[in-house]
């Protein structure tokens, strides 16, 4: 068979030369209506047949297409006549999304766009941006692990070891005794602060948290309340104020010790020559619940302990209470979460702590 | 051998601070022990006393984790306040971290003389006496 006519029978069976291209190749007229589509097209767009797409306009195949960003970059190319590279997210009419990398050439009667599907390498990076993501988080935490071990378990052992070589030499009966009574507390410290390490690791460990219909107004209250005698003897005034978000879909163990942690604080350091004021909050800011806590307390200096805000065994006031605990777990509890929390503060002037929950947890 | 009229010693741990005291003590080395339980109290009497060379300690051995003010947090005050002190002081970082970051940091700093790992032994600290060049 002469080679010209096998190509003419190619074209009697409908097929075309570009349909066994890689990319999708189709043109647009300027009326918007599809005047060619490969077979390519069609397999990418979910499409039966050519004669799915043939003849009609975008804007009949795809209603509100026309609102897009990628409508405005195709009218670009129909009237300005240049050629545009984009990356396009696309959202089928079953809801699935792709991703198509669009050549949009201009061509005599209209625009021919190139589309080549990559669904699969957008899908891997999103993949890889996620993984790195919890790698610097998990990073992050070993870091501080290894901060707690060294500072935290390391310095009661060494008074432990001293102890116990001054216990060797000491030949006074009663230093003697003096020193063992030493011993009991610094064994309780490194048992609290072991025990607190593994809860802080438990956490990072928890893999399937029970999410739960939280209504914040009534946890407040439920908290609040167990704070009664104090909040009266000290006559703070509480204010609340859910009605943006009333609720967020949580674990209930640890909002309730997020919480917890946040108003104990802020009756824990108010000041001496005010009378404590405690407002807590939702707002909704880019679609994200942000809890906040805010007090006019005594403040934390963010700007000398920006560092150590949210670390174990670290506190920023003489107080006898203060631990360096609460706020160490309650950060570990958000993140857990993927959420945020961070402080606004300044000495003397109160604090305001904030927790921007994940669109997960929005109900 | 060198010795010591004012040593200050600057850490939170009471049973840690007790313990060096004594070790301190134990070496006739030292006059007298002034204690600061974190660095805010350190560096206010330093400020107080800056005109008073009598007062100031020729030695300070200072921890890292400390509540309101932390052993870095003293440093950096302390390199501000240096050029208004009439004397020489010989910091020594006395901490329980054993972690190479923070070891490398306090060799960064230049007015960190050394960085030692808790506990201080005797000889340990008979080392450090040795080695202060007034």
């Amino acid at each position: 068979m002469p080679f010209h006519s096998q190509i003419k029978e190619h074209y009697l069976d409908g097929e075309h030369p570009l349909d066994n291209l890689i990319e999708g190749f189709q043109i647009i007229n300027f009326d918007w209506r599809y005047v060619y589509v490969n077979k390519t097209v069609v397999k990418q767009g979910k499409h039966v047949s050519k004669d799915d797409l043939l003849g009609y306009t975008m804007m009949e195949k795809y209603p509100g297409i026309e609102k897009s960003e990628l409508f405005k970059i195709m009218q670009q190319c129909m009237i300005e006549r240049v050629s545009i590279n984009v990356d396009n997210e696309f959202t089928f009419p079953d809801n699935s999304i792709g991703w198509f990398e669009l050549r949009i050439h201009p061509v005599p009667n209209g625009i021919g766009i190139l589309s080549m599907d990559i669904t699969e390498r957008k899908k891997s990076e999103k993949k890889a941006i996620e993984y790195t993501r919890v790698l610097e988080f998990k990073n992050s935490q070993l870091t501080d692990f290894c901060n707690i071990v060294s500072h935290n378990l390391r310095g009661p052992l060494v008074n432990l070891s001293m102890l116990a070589d001054f216990i060797d030499v000491t030949k006074d009966f009663n230093k003697r005794e003096d020193m063992f009574k030493e011993i009991k507390p610094v064994v309780s410290l490194l048992n609290e602060t072991l025990n607190q390490l593994v809860a802080s690791i438990q956490i990072n460990e928890e893999q399937d948290l029970k999410l739960e219909k939280i209504v914040l107004e009534d946890l407040t209250r439920k908290i609040l309340e167990s704070y009664k005698l104090e909040i009266e003897s000290i006559g703070a005034e509480i204010e609340t104020n859910f009605t943006l978000a009333p609720q967020i879909l949580y674990s209930q163990k640890y909002i309730n010790s997020i919480l917890y942690n946040l108003i104990s604080n802020a009756l824990k350091y108010k000041s001496p020559n005010k009378k404590l004021r405690i407002k807590i909050k939702t707002e909704i800011i880019n679609e994200h619940v942000i809890l906040s806590v805010s007090d006019n307390g005594l403040g934390i200096d963010t700007k000398l302990h920006e560092h150590n805000l949210f670390k174990m065994r670290k506190v920023f006031h003489n107080h006898p209470d203060a631990k360096g605990y609460g706020l160490f777990m309650t950060k570990n509890q958000v993140e857990t979460m993927e959420g945020k929390i961070w402080v606004e503060s300044e000495p003397n002037n109160g604090a305001t702590f904030y927790i921007k929950f994940h669109l997960n947890n929005n109900i | 051998m060198n010795h010591i009229k004012n040593l200050a010693l600057v850490d939170d741990d009471e049973l840690f601070v007790y313990l060096t005291k004594m070790t301190i003590e134990e070496t006739n080395l030292v006059d007298l022990i002034k204690v600061f339980r974190n660095g805010l109290e350190a560096i206010t009497y330093l400020q107080e006393n800056s005109n008073n060379p009598d007062q100031l300690p020729e030695v300070i051995l200072l921890d890292l984790s400390m509540p309101v003010m932390d052993g870095w947090q003293f440093l950096e005050e302390y390199i501000q306040l240096k050029p208004t002190i009439g004397k020489k002081i010989t910091i020594y970082i006395v901490s329980s971290s054993i972690s190479p970051t923070d070891i490398a940091k306090a060799k960064s700093i230049s007015e960190v003389t050394d960085y030692i790992i808790k506990p201080v032994t005797k000889e340990a600290f008979i080392d450090i006496i040795k080695n202060i060049k007034f």
